[in-house]
């Protein structure tokens, strides 16, 4: 039951070149749209195809008998050709993608990590009718119905899914294949810091205070999703670390979490990076330290806040898009 | 132990993944979620069985086929339905203390898990039996024991309480993971601490069109996840015996069977849709990141005595919590 990795929908491949990846699967509540997506566009086709062999037959009846038994057995190829082998074309010639898999972002690829083959793609698709059994009849609700098979429950499918380590559906195990999610891997965006308080406190944070590569990656996290935080929740969350960071940096108590949390992630990933001194404006010769808690205002006052909204932006958040890429590495 | 390397992994998630990370957990988990969900769900699918039960037993003795049968069958299904629906949040209570555990810890066990649902038994019981309605119900199904047909009971009591229902949860979707896992008091005459009913409004108001959409949409596909579900067991009843018809098995066995299962599943979706709320709204993600970092660089974590916004996750004993 123990496991190294977190517990995730992701799964690492190394492929035959040795390559590691770790892509992230597809359930079957993933990949339900899609295929709701893909069973509507294979009806609009066999509709399109029905029109068109009514319309071809009805041109052509005064010349053969084409029309009757003959377009009907053409219409009932359509279906079955359009129904069997959609998925199967798609996948082998459009790298493993559907219409619906496509527009839900995800594809299948071999267990390796290789793009799909025709022949998988034929396998994993020739079995689509058994993941979805049981299937009800439409007998069930009126007996004057044909017993037609039409509505699937695709618990066997579901169940499988649920039983397999790569989410694989019984047609995926005999093609050895897998659902992943198509998505570029996902990279913090850089935070642009716009409040001239940040780049005047951490100019006070001591030069021998070392960032470790998680408290990087700490900080990079904190950065990004502080805007989605109400101001009480971020001062909460940023006091867990800042309060014992106050005393060792000997700043003022008054000083706020949130503000120094930001300033450290300033300090890490954009100061160096600034060719220029900040322009503190206003901010110029206050001091965050205790010891010169005798001086008139800091950064934790109303009215220096109020100024320091009216500083312009300080930094050029294009120059660090590297550096915090490579701490959420 | 350091707080950001959870078993299971922290990040906000859509919907789908919701349901797909709830088949990872089960795929880890079988037998123990199994075990833990029926531990929690027998004591409610036997007081059914006594309320309910003696509907199809008495007119199987007098044939299924006539219509007043039909009426007295369509009567079981509804209130079994409703009733699993509302005692599912009650029988769940191990499963949840159980998967709050299972996000930190890679072995959680589930006597503790009871332990702590025995502890809390007359809190959850109040809450989440009395005033989510599971209770009142199986009392009205109680006094109709025994009892002919009647409209107003049988159709409109039950979908009256089925909306009230339906309300209540869709706007307090969480409410059970809060008793259980975030253990806020109901009431306290301290102004600035966290109760149970500001908790809830904290979390639960600012994204209240998420929440109570995503919790509308889950219900739906729960139900169609059912109805397959039931299809299925039938089917394979059909298949291995020969019989197909809509005898006592199906109504007492098949029937129960598939709703508690997918109870259960509701269980565990919950739970991680519970957590992606936290991340979302309130950062716990970043929480947990910041409050590692304290402890490593620190040695302890910073106690935060009054005035918490939103209380941590109390999995187990060595974490504390509000």
């Amino acid at each position: 039951m123990a496991a190294a990795a977190p517990l995730d929908t992701t799964i690492g491949v190394i492929t035959p070149e040795n390559i590691a990846f770790e892509y992230q699967l597809a359930g079957p509540f993933r990949r339900l749209p899609a295929y709701l997506i893909d069973f509507a566009v294979r009806w609009f086709v066999v509709i399109a195809v029905w029109l068109a062999l009514a319309i071809a037959g009805g041109l052509m009846s005064f010349l053969s008998s084409f029309s009757g038994p003959l377009s009907q057995a053409f219409f009932m190829i359509g279906i079955f050709a359009i129904n069997w082998f959609y998925g199967t074309i798609f996948e082998a010639y459009f790298n493993g993608r559907t219409i619906g898999k496509w527009m839900c972002g995800i594809r299948v690829i071999q267990v390796d990590g290789r793009p799909i083959t025709p022949r998988s793609a034929l396998l994993r698709n020739l079995l689509r009718v058994a993941d979805l059994a049981p299937a009800a009849s439409l007998s069930m609700f009126d007996p004057e119905l044909p017993p037609q098979l039409v509505i699937p429950s695709g618990i066997v499918g579901l169940v499988t899914m649920m039983m397999t380590q790569r989410m694989q559906r019984m047609g995926d195990l005999a093609a050895g294949t897998m659902v992943i999610v198509d998505e570029r891997k996902w990279q913090l965006p850089v935070a642009k810091v716009d409040d001239a308080r940040v780049p005047a406190l951490a100019s006070f944070i001591p030069g021998d205070y070392l960032i470790t590569r998680k408290m990087a990656r700490t900080l990079a996290t904190y950065a990004e999703r502080r805007h989605f935080m109400t101001p009480p929740r971020r001062r909460e969350v940023a006091r867990k670390l800042t309060d014992p960071l106050i005393e060792r940096f000997e700043f003022r108590k008054d000083i706020d979490p949130d503000l120094l949390l930001y300033s450290l992630y300033y300090k890490t990933f954009l100061a160096d990076s600034a060719t220029e001194s900040p322009d503190l404006g206003p901010l110029s010769g206050y001091s965050p330290l205790a010891k010169d808690a005798d001086k008139v205002g800091g950064l934790a006052d109303e009215t220096i806040r109020e100024m320091a909204q009216s500083v312009p932006v300080v930094t050029d958040p294009a120059a660090t898009v590297e550096t915090v890429s490579e701490a959420k590495e | 132990m350091q707080l950001d390397q959870t078993h299971v992994a922290i990040r906000v998630r859509t919907l789908s993944e919701i349901g797909d990370l709830a088949l990872v957990l089960l795929h880890r988990y079988p037998t123990l979620l199994l075990k833990g969900f029926v531990m929690g769900a027998a004591p409610w699918a036997i007081a059914n069985a006594l309320l309910l039960y003696w509907i199809p037993i008495t007119e199987y003795q007098y044939g299924m086929d006539d219509p007043e049968a039909r009426w007295q069958i369509v009567r079981y299904l509804i209130w079994m339905a409703l009733l699993v629906f509302l005692q599912t949040p009650a029988a769940g209570v191990v499963t949840t203390i159980y998967l709050g555990q299972a996000v930190f810890e890679s072995k959680p066990s589930w006597k503790s898990a009871a332990s702590s649902a025995r502890q809390m038994f007359g809190r959850w019981i109040r809450l989440l039996g009395f005033r989510r309605l599971a209770i009142p119900a199986m009392i009205i199904a109680g006094i109709r024991l025994f009892q002919p047909w009647n409209t107003t009971y049988d159709v409109t009591v039950p979908l009256a309480i089925l909306f009230v229902a339906i309300v209540i949860r869709a706007n307090r979707p969480f409410l059970p993971e809060m008793i259980l896992l975030e253990r806020c008091p109901e009431r306290s005459k301290n102004s600035n601490e966290m109760t149970l009913r500001k908790r809830a409004k904290a979390l639960h108001r600012p994204s209240g069109s998420d929440v109570g959409s995503r919790w509308v949409i889950t219900a739906a596909t729960l139900c169609i996840l059912f109805a397959g579900l039931f299809y299925s067991l039938v089917w394979f009843r059909g298949i291995a015996t020969g019989y197909w018809n809509f005898g006592l098995v199906t109504l007492l066995g098949l029937y129960p069977v598939a709703l508690w299962t997918v109870g259960g599943l509701s269980v565990v979706v919950r739970m991680i849709a519970y957590l992606d709320t936290r991340i979302r709204l309130e950062g716990w993600d970043v929480e947990l990141a910041v409050r590692a970092e304290a402890i490593r660089q620190f040695g302890e974590e910073v106690e935060i005595v009054s005035g918490s916004v939103a209380p941590a996750l109390p999995v187990s004993g060595n974490r504390g919590g509000v």
